[in-house]
């Protein structure tokens, strides 16, 4: 029987209901009947159901990274929670009688196959696409793209220079009526990475309308730097690519930037993956952009065998919340047999398709406990990245500690050369130093490794650390989710 | 390298963007932080990068100063940062675990999220949510990231929300204090206030220390609610009367109920003197002690008011009332020997008081007691203040009381009687005492005719009796007002031995008694279900509205419910859905069964050719079961 736990199954139900529903389902016995063949592959339950015929659920193992689920409900959710009530009967261990792989299984286990092999057959050895002629990309369409990129940043650039021209404080009522219909405007330029800022930007103004803090000045005049530097950079990055003929997509970090969308696959052929990584979640927040009108997952995962901290993010536009599952805290190790990284520099954006759970070990502990450095190093990389206009504006890394203490009303960060730094809570986070006085015990605050994000605070000029989980010999004490 | 004028610079240029870069050049301030950084741009190439490119935004050539000044805050900031400050000085200490009380649970965000937010914000449903998973999962309330949470609810808008913080904190121990005192504002309002109700329920008299520190720095309720908590410790006597003259409104009050409390001569000195000075006052505030000091003060005013109204023989002013109900408020819960003489007196005068009216209404009230709303005559007020006194102070001579004034003024004084037979004697004897009385009065009851005082009294005493689940035993209930926090709660007092089969049986023959028998329940005593299922049994088939008795039927443990719903529907002359759908979930029958039994009634509708006008509310029922087709 395939090892099933119920971690693994909150991972792949859609949303916390339909777990439960599942649940309740497997509870209350209403599977009439459970199969699996002998090779553990495949698993089917009949399911009772609200329609006049029972439902067949399958559970399809064939690739243990990636199960496939197959259901008779009419549900749109997917995995439906007879699915998922399937491997509640099968986490419970219940009796499943042996029994052949039906005909259509082996049918579409065929066809997967079939798309496999095609899929591989387009790679080189490396892993990176062959260039073919079916997949041959239509320049000039791509360079068509990039001169209304163009135009649409020189507009930008026009509004940029008005606006500071007249000045921040000139930017109420009509003016920001100007700036919305520009952002409108910028969705026929290919550039939604620009048209968010201006949002932004246009939100942060209508803040200060309402309160008058005068802080918010501090916020738009974060934006309008971000705004120049990447119209700036990203002017003299298109024009050279134009100019260069090779408009192709490339590893640079204005692609994103801009509002593009990496394929998991492009991401492979610029070879920014890497195979069989161990990952262990340290942190996960949920964070809502006002100017994009979506939710962002934000999970920070540790690759055991190096130590690099990386992170994972899943956008959730309210148009299609719905639709898009919110992804979840999780306590178990990944076995990802594919990972690809985005183009950046600190912690960098990662991604994969399929995976294994298992257990954390204390051995995995003990290699996240060796991968963190003390202060200074940390230090002087979070500068590194934290100087960069466009970089993310906190740098999360492991730190060895030797004590957490208190300076008068602040929390400090001691480790074992002395050095010091200031822990901070950042104000786009929930705030975590308020747990460190929480915690059950006061050994935690000794000798263990924090997971912390560093971040610049202008107020006080200084470096300081959000602290976010405290990895000790036997567990991970996330201080915030 | 001296940061200063840099953070100078960068200011000004903020202020550039706010103000608009037309006006720059006019800002002699930038010019002079610019002047300040200048002798060190030639040793510093990244400070004359950064200089010049401030010089770009004002020199008149420039065509795009926005950028530029753009550009020129990007690179200082990226100074600034790369300088950013880290090591810290200064005298440096380990921190202070605030609860060491919880654990480390790995709750996920899909739910610690959900529940930080229903705790800490407001909307509907959020209720439910807690306490569901209060129910379903109380570790996740143990784990350290919730601790803070919950006493940040305790200044919930949601009333009940936030008394279930209290009461939940309240369990905690002595572990929570720290957490308590925490970031602690005595200016604050209902959390801080609930803050020391939980200090109190956990640490009584040992926070005294605090409680007393808040005097001279809280406001308002907070004050109120120190002042208050200052009655755990005796040794405040002095202090609080102190506080009775020397604060106003709450704070005032609140040292009154406090002193009340105390059981030393300081505190009795204090409230004689205030029973002549202002009586209605001493009155209300000596409803908080038990003590028979106390007791021996209200029964001394009673006393005293009730010579008044003997003398006059007239009617007596809505004032005189008003302090005479106070008064009686104080008795309940109140013995000693000057309490009960005055119940003898009160007793000796039958009902000849009752001809002399009192104010307006004519009769007094217990408006504010425990468990009732009902008006009285003195002669019936007596002995419902005896009852609840027996609940609530058992002493041996109020019991004896009861069985004296029984012997002498009989079914008048039953209720308080049957009341203290029920909480002293073993069930045989307390049945075997009662059983007069019991014959006497059912038998008039089961003709509807008779002494109505009579069953009023037993009423009293048997609608208050209850099964606790929980205890395994029966008590009785009685539903008291805390004049302090002004809220209503329950009391609870056990009975010494359930009650005997004796008393069902004699309130069998009565109708008025059925819905009452149904709280009387024992689930542990065969005798009692075996009786009460056939008496349930033979009023289920008899009538027509048997709602009631299928939840009775299915607690006794009956287990034939088949044709109950088809019955239900059946009998009834319209069905009200919410209710239908109610029965059905109550009946421990599969889904599929009450499916077809629910399909069985809409089928002989259809073929009566009868239009039913809520058949498509019972299909949906029948839906829903069909759906969940495991069933109960």
């Amino acid at each position: 029987m395939q090892k099933i736990t119920n971690e693994m199954i909150l991972a792949l139900a859609p949303n916390s209901t339909a777990a439960v529903n599942g649940s309740k389902i497997s509870k209350k016995g209403g599977f009439i009947r459970l199969e699996q063949t002998a090779d553990d592959t495949f698993f089917l339950g009949e399911c009772k159901g609200s329609g006049k015929s029972n439902y067949i659920t399958t559970a399809d193992f064939i690739d243990v990274n990636q199960p496939v689920f197959r259901c008779s409900c009419p549900s749109r959710q997917f995995p439906c929670k007879h699915s998922l009530g399937l491997l509640y009967e099968m986490m419970e261990g219940k009796k499943f009688e042996l029994s052949d792989i039906p005909e259509d299984i082996i049918q579409k286990r065929a066809k997967k196959e079939d798309r496999t092999k095609k899929a591989q057959e387009t790679l080189n050895s490396d892993g990176k696409e062959k260039k073919t002629a079916a997949k041959k990309v239509n320049q000039a369409a791509l360079a068509k793209k990039l001169r209304k990129q163009l135009e649409g940043l020189e507009l930008i650039t026009k509004m940029v220079s008005e606006l500071l021209n007249m000045g921040l404080g000139a930017m109420g009522g009509s003016a920001l009526n100007t700036y919305r219909q520009l952002s409108k405007q910028l969705g026929d330029y290919y550039l939604p990475g620009p048209q968010k800022l201006i949002n932004s930007l246009i939100l942060t103004m209508e803040k200060y309308q309402k309160d008058g803090e005068v802080t918010h000045y501090e916020d738009s005049v974060d934006v309008l730097k971000r705004l120049n530097t990447l119209v700036k950079k990203s002017r003299q990055y298109l024009n050279n690519k134009l100019e260069s003929k090779e408009v192709l997509q490339d590893d640079n970090l204005l692609f994103e930037e801009l509002g593009g969308i990496w394929k998991l696959a492009e991401l492979a052929n610029l070879g920014l993956s890497k195979e069989n990584v161990r990952l262990i979640q340290l942190s996960f927040w949920v964070e809502y952009d006002d100017a994009s009108k979506e939710y962002i997952d934000n999970g920070y995962w540790v690759d055991v065998d190096t130590g690099e901290v990386n992170y994972t993010k899943n956008y959730r536009p309210l148009k299609a919340l719905k639709y898009i599952k919110q992804e979840d805290t999780i306590f178990m190790a990944l076995q990802v047999p594919n990972i690809c990284y985005y183009p950046g520099e600190g912690n960098q954006r990662i991604r994969w398709e399929g995976m294994t759970m298992e257990e954390v070990t204390s051995a995995d502990l003990q290699k996240i406990r060796n991968a963190a450095v003390l202060l200074a190093p940390a230090v002087k990389a979070a500068k590194n990245t934290l100087k960069n206009t466009l970089s993310n504006p906190m740098y999360i890394t492991l730190i060895q500690f030797s004590e957490i203490l208190r300076c008068g009303n602040e929390m400090v960060v001691m480790d074992s050369s002395n050095k010091t730094i200031l822990l901070g809570d950042r104000k786009d986070l929930e705030p975590t130093i308020y747990r460190l006085s929480m915690l059950p015990d006061s050994s935690l605050l000794k000798n263990h490794v924090l997971l912390g994000a560093f971040y610049y605070d202008q107020d006080t000029h200084r470096i300081r650390i959000q602290p976010l989980s405290i990895i000790t010999p036997e567990q991970i004490v996330r201080l915030l989710y | 390298m001296e940061l200063t004028p840099l953070y100078e610079l960068r200011e000004r240029l903020k202020f550039g963007a706010i103000a608009g870069t037309s006006l720059i050049g006019e800002d002699f301030r930038l010019t002079r932080a610019m002047d300040t950084l200048a002798p060190i741009e030639a040793g510093s190439p990244i400070i004359g990068k950064l200089l010049q490119a401030v010089r770009v935004i004002l020199s008149s050539d420039c065509k795009d100063k926005g950028a530029a000044l753009m550009d020129a805050l990007s690179l200082c900031d990226a100074i600034l940062t790369t300088q950013g400050l880290v090591d810290v000085s200064g005298e440096m200490e380990p921190i202070k675990q605030n609860y060491t009380g919880s654990t480390i649970i790995n709750i996920p965000y899909s739910v610690l999220n959900p529940l930080q937010d229903a705790l800490e914000n407001s909307g509907a449903g959020r209720y439910t949510y807690i306490i569901d998973m209060h129910n379903e999962h109380p570790e996740y309330f143990q784990d350290y990231r919730m601790k803070n949470i919950l006493v940040k609810a305790l200044g919930a808008g949601y009333y009940e929300l936030a008394m279930k913080a209290e009461e939940w904190l309240s369990a905690e121990g002595e572990t929570i204090i720290p957490l308590l005192k925490h970031n602690f504002e005595p200016k604050g309002k209902k959390e801080m206030v609930r803050r020391i109700h939980v200090l109190e329920a956990v640490a009584k008299g040992k926070e005294n220390d605090f409680y007393l520190s808040l005097l001279n720095t809280a406001a308002g309720e907070v004050k109120a609610a120190a002042i208050y908590a200052l009655r755990h410790e005796q040794s405040n006597s002095e202090l609080l009367i102190e506080l009775t003259k020397t604060q106003k409104g709450a704070a005032a009050k609140m040292a009154n109920w406090a002193l009340a409390g105390f059981e030393n001569q300081k505190a009795l000195t204090y409230f004689e003197t205030l029973a002549h000075k202002k009586p209605e006052h001493a009155a209300e505030y000596l409803t908080a002690s038990n003590t028979e000091e106390a007791g021996n003060l209200v029964a001394d005013m009673l006393s005293s008011m009730l010579d008044t109204w003997i003398e006059k023989k007239e009617e007596m002013p809505d004032s005189f009332r008003d302090q005479f109900q106070k008064l009686l408020y104080a008795l309940t819960g109140k013995s000693g020997s000057a309490v009960c003489n005055f119940y003898k007196r009160a007793a000796s005068y039958k009902t000849s008081l009752d001809k002399i009216e009192i104010g307006k209404k004519g009769c007094l009230s217990l408006q504010r007691m425990p468990g009732t709303y009902r008006h009285y005559s003195f002669s019936k007020i007596m002995p419902v203040i005896l009852l609840h006194s027996i609940v609530i102070h058992p002493s041996e001579d109020l019991i004896a009381l009861a069985a004296e004034l029984f012997e002498c003024y009989g079914q008048k004084y039953a209720a308080p009687y049957l009341m203290s037979e029920l909480l002293t004697k073993d069930s045989k004897t307390a049945y075997e005492h009662a059983k007069p009385i019991l014959k006497n009065s059912f038998s008039i009851l089961g003709k509807i005719k008779g002494d109505k005082e009579v069953r009023e009294m037993i009423t009293l005493v048997l609608e208050n009796v209850f099964w606790d689940n929980e205890e395994k035993c029966q008590t009785m209930q009685l539903c008291y007002y805390d004049f302090v926090h002004e809220k209503t709660y329950f009391f609870m007092r056990k009975l010494a031995e359930p009650m005997h089969l004796g008393w069902y049986k004699s309130m069998e023959s009565c109708e008025a008694y059925e819905e009452l028998l149904l709280k009387m329940i024992q689930p542990d005593n065969k005798e009692v279900r075996d009786f009460l299922l056939t008496y349930y049994k033979k009023i289920a088939d008899k009538k027509a509205d048997n709602y009631h008795y299928a939840a009775a039927l299915k607690d006794l443990g009956f287990l034939d419910f088949e044709g109950m719903i088809f019955e239900y529907c059946e009998k009834r002359k319209s069905i009200n859905l919410c209710e239908l759908q109610n029965f059905v979930e109550l009946i421990p029958l599969s889904n599929e069964k009450k499916a077809a039994e629910l399909e069985q009634f809409l089928k002989k509708y259809e073929d009566n050719k009868t239009k039913l006008r809520y058949s498509d509310g019972i299909l949906r029922i029948v839906d829903e079961l069909k759906v969940n087709t495991v069933g109960i």
